[in-house]
């Protein structure tokens, strides 16, 4: 995916969140992801899209359920599920 | 038989329950990525040493969705291609061989001799042709064997589910399949196989939760015995050996200790039956070396975990 998409990629999961939860919350998750990022994960647009689509199945109430359904997209390994919880 | 099995996916204490129903203790994230993988439609990749029961959630999700399971065993110079389809040469030869005395048949294998009654589905192909009613569950096993050429190949796959044979014409699901991947982690799968999966690393298990699937698979231990073999299991994963003791190692020690109507381990009977949890010569020996006794005593330093330099 080439960076130009970027922005296009971003709109499109502006419209997933505000369907959503608050934008609040998405504006969280999208500042958590730019951690992840500097933290060294490869955070694509496809894996964030995932990662807000992923939020309505999961039990907002259980910050458990909420981390790992946002986890599950966004590691590729072992190592980045620790930085992961270690950021959450 | 629920009418409707792919409810049984509605929620990670449903899942956890009918996971339990077949005697595998899937923990929350474990149910979770399960969920979430039929409500995304996302293959899994759960990644994790060997034997701590990757494939075995494949073989359970199959039985708890009521619908077959079709696994792709990978390995070292698998050819992408044979994961698809072969044809079966051998009876085309004999199909020819026939028709050269018979006209008729001579005339109608001109059509047939590339089609359905000389094709050999494998897995992928099955997976695609599969008619329901349910999706079927696709277990690609041991991914990292194979190599980078055959993770490009699955990618293609991984995202339409269409298949060409081009003799026949193209196949498209009808449902699109589970798809669990597995990796003992031997090398690196590529980004671009990771990101079209969720992700999950499954560890060994705590000492808690190996002695209730202990307790479940070896039914009738007893409880002493099956807190001491979890605890030695425990003990010895600390230590840095070749191939550290499974889940699958532990319920066979168990299962030949019962067996062996062992009530409790002593360290003779723990150097005799070391063949149970460990599988190289080498990792027997640093055993010894540390000294049974001191493992079943929990009473190993991190000199003894370590490999000398």
């Amino acid at each position: 995916m080439t960076p130009m998409a970027a922005p296009a990629e971003k709109i499109d999961c502006e419209s997933t969140v505000v369907r959503t939860a608050s934008s609040e919350l998405s504006r969280r998750v999208l500042m958590f992801c730019r951690l992840l990022t500097r933290a060294g994960l490869n955070v694509t647009p496809g894996r964030l899209i995932d990662g807000f689509r992923s939020i309505p199945h999961v039990d907002l109430l259980d910050p458990d359920a909420f981390r790992v359904g946002l986890r599950v997209n966004l590691v590729a390994s072992r190592e980045e599920e620790e930085i992961f919880d270690r950021l959450f | 038989m629920p009418s409707h099995p792919r409810s049984v996916l509605s929620s990670v204490d449903a899942i956890q329950e009918a996971f339990a129903a077949q005697n595998y203790i899937a923990d929350r994230p474990l149910a979770l990525t399960t969920m979430l993988a039929a409500e995304l439609e996302k293959p899994i990749l759960l990644e994790g040493e060997a034997g701590v029961g990757k494939t075995a959630v494949a073989q359970v999700l199959s039985s708890v969705l009521d619908t077959p399971l079709i696994r792709l065993q990978c390995y070292e110079g698998l050819d992408a291609t044979t994961t698809l389809y072969e044809w079966n040469y051998a009876r085309q030869l004999l199909a020819i061989r026939m028709a050269e005395t018979d006209p008729a048949l001579r005339s109608s294998l001109q059509t047939s001799i590339f089609g359905e009654e000389f094709l050999l589905s494998r897995p992928l192909l099955q997976a695609v042709r599969h008619p329901g009613p349910r999706p079927v569950v696709l277990l690609i096993d041991e991914v990292d064997r194979a190599d980078e050429e055959f993770e490009a190949f699955l990618l293609e796959i991984l995202s339409d589910f269409q298949i060409t044979v081009p003799e026949i014409g193209t196949f498209k699901a009808a449902h699109r399949p589970v798809v669990i991947l597995t990796s003992n982690r031997t090398r690196e799968l590529h980004d671009a196989l990771k990101r079209r999966c969720l992700y999950l690393w499954i560890d060994y298990p705590s000492a808690r939760k190996e002695r209730e699937i202990v307790r479940r698979r070896v039914p009738g231990i007893e409880k002493a015995l099956a807190e001491q073999i979890c605890g030695v299991v425990q003990t010895l994963r600390r230590v840095d050996f070749y191939k550290r003791p499974g889940v699958a190692e532990t319920l066979d020690w168990a299962r030949a200790l019962m067996g062996l109507d062992v009530r409790e381990i002593d360290a003779a009977l723990l150097e005799e039956t070391a063949g149970c949890v460990l599988k190289y010569h080498d990792d027997i020996e640093r055993l010894r070396s540390i000294g049974a006794d001191r493992v079943l005593a929990d009473d190993i330093g991190d000199g003894d975990a370590a490999s000398m330099a």
